[in-house]
């Protein structure tokens, strides 16, 4: 809203200021026609040789005068209303601006002409329609992120899910497993129902971020990529290296980390080639962690429809650590690199 | 009763109230539609003028003839001003001061001079 405290101009001042215009164009006809009215009475009585007393002479001045008057009054009438009807089209203006912003379609500005409480009112109207706008806007960005938020949870809730079903299915139809396997399997089943558990928390929080300090956060970079590997083992070989990722210390939401390998881990389930190893890099630079995986895409991978829900979750949860996420894919190999910043 | 006087004095009187009406109305409404309805009666005036200025002062006043027909073919170029040029603002300012011109210096050539 720009600064217009106080009207330059009153709205008032300006009718006044209209009805003294017409008033002086008024007078002004009224000289001329009185003037050449008598001019053309004299030029008339003069070329026609007709004689006129005083008497008549004051006939027709009386006759000129009134007459003048007359038209000059219809004059100012019709002058002082074309203006003032001139000087009402804005408020028209302003009513059609108003009219808008009810009906909810904002973003329409109304110009600003003059210095009066008018353009005061059509200042504070466009000041109103910018604001309800961005209102607009507003909403609309926070329901869309509360919409991608929702499915990427959604998405990475699935995939603990598909795990403890593969998991519950193994150990159901495995007789054959040792005491330590099955207890293994059972762990990892548990594990995965924790984490659901706590995404679901998550989700009722609505993206509440949890994050803990780790003095030695190679430790558990280790011990997701150890998840990953066991994951992984029954149909992939993966070749894990962490030589570049000494000691370093650091604050990080587990769920958020777990939340990357598991989508990493179902995205290599899903369209890598099980011929081929998976690679799974880990190191850091002045930059921050950088999480490579790379793999080759298996054949089949171009029947099935990726929605890169996966990706875009764990594009988000690098935003969250000021990160980012570089993919690099062809049709033959698949690489994602995963950088985080702020921890 | 009315004489000849008196109607001269009448039309006279009405056509320079119309020809002032519109002259002013033109240069003060901001509204476009109304500014070239006065236009175009202002055209029309003018044209009407310059029509009395060569009726009345032929034969003998052959100077104010020529003033009468010039004014007639500013006013027919101002219309055509405006017909061509129909969006250009500036154009139409240039048309509505031929056609005030012509008007104005009619009117002195018929009635007045």
């Amino acid at each position: 809203m720009t600064d217009r405290k106080k009207p330059k101009r009153r709205f008032a001042y300006e009718i006044l200021g209209l009805i003294g215009i017409s008033a002086l164009f008024a007078g002004i006809l009224f000289l001329i026609l009185s003037w050449t009215a008598a001019t053309i009475a004299e030029s008339y009585c003069f070329y026609n040789d007709v004689v006129m007393t005083e008497f008549d002479w004051l006939e027709v001045d009386r006759w000129i005068f009134s007459l003048s008057g007359i038209l000059c009054a219809g004059c100012f009438s019709l002058l002082f209303l074309s203006l003032l009807s001139d000087r009402m089209a804005y408020i028209r203006t302003l009513t059609q601006g108003i009219d808008t912003l009810r009906l909810g379609q904002a973003g329409n500005i109304l110009p600003l002409e003059g210095r009066n409480e008018l353009t005061q009112l059509a200042d504070a109207i466009n000041y109103m329609s910018a604001t309800q706008q961005q209102l607009r806007e507003k909403e609309q960005t926070l329901a869309r992120e509360k919409e991608q938020f929702l499915r990427a949870l959604s998405h990475d809730i699935r995939t603990p899910l598909t795990s403890i079903l593969a998991y519950s299915e193994f150990l159901a139809e495995g007789n054959s497993l040792s005491p330590a396997e099955q207890k293994q399997h059972l762990q990892t089943i548990r594990r995965k129902a924790e984490q659901i558990r706590d995404l679901t928390a998550l989700l009722l929080d609505g993206n509440k971020r949890n994050p803990e300090h780790f003095d030695d956060a190679h430790l558990l970079m280790e011990q997701l990529a150890a998840e990953l590997e066991e994951e992984l083992e029954e149909a992939f070989t993966v070749h894990t290296d962490l030589s570049g990722c000494p000691s370093f210390s650091g604050a990080f939401d587990v769920q958020e980390l777990h939340r990357i390998f598991d989508n990493l881990s179902s995205n290599v389930q899903k369209y890598a080639d099980p011929q081929q190893p998976v690679d799974l890099s880990i190191w850091t630079t002045p930059a921050g962690l950088c999480i490579r995986q790379t793999n080759h895409i298996s054949a089949e991978a171009g029947q099935k429809d990726s929605s890169k829900l996966g990706i875009n979750s764990i594009r988000r949860i690098a935003q969250n650590y000021g990160g980012k996420v570089d993919v690099l894919q062809n049709t033959e190999q698949f690489s994602i690199c995963i950088t985080l910043s702020d921890f | 009763m009315i004489t000849f006087l008196d109607l001269l004095i009448i039309v006279s009187m009405v056509l320079i109230a119309a020809s002032f009406l519109s002259l002013v109305l033109m240069f003060l409404i901001r509204n476009k539609k109304v500014q070239r309805v006065c236009f175009y009666i202002a055209v029309a005036l003018s044209l009407y003028i310059g029509y009395v200025g060569i009726r009345i002062n032929w034969p003998g006043f052959y100077g104010q003839v020529v003033l009468a027909a010039v004014l007639v073919l500013v006013s027919i170029g101002a219309l055509v001003l405006e017909r061509v040029k129909k969006n250009d603002g500036k154009m139409f300012l240039y048309a509505r001061i031929a056609a005030s011109a012509a008007l104005v210096i009619g009117t002195v050539n018929a009635l007045l001079v």
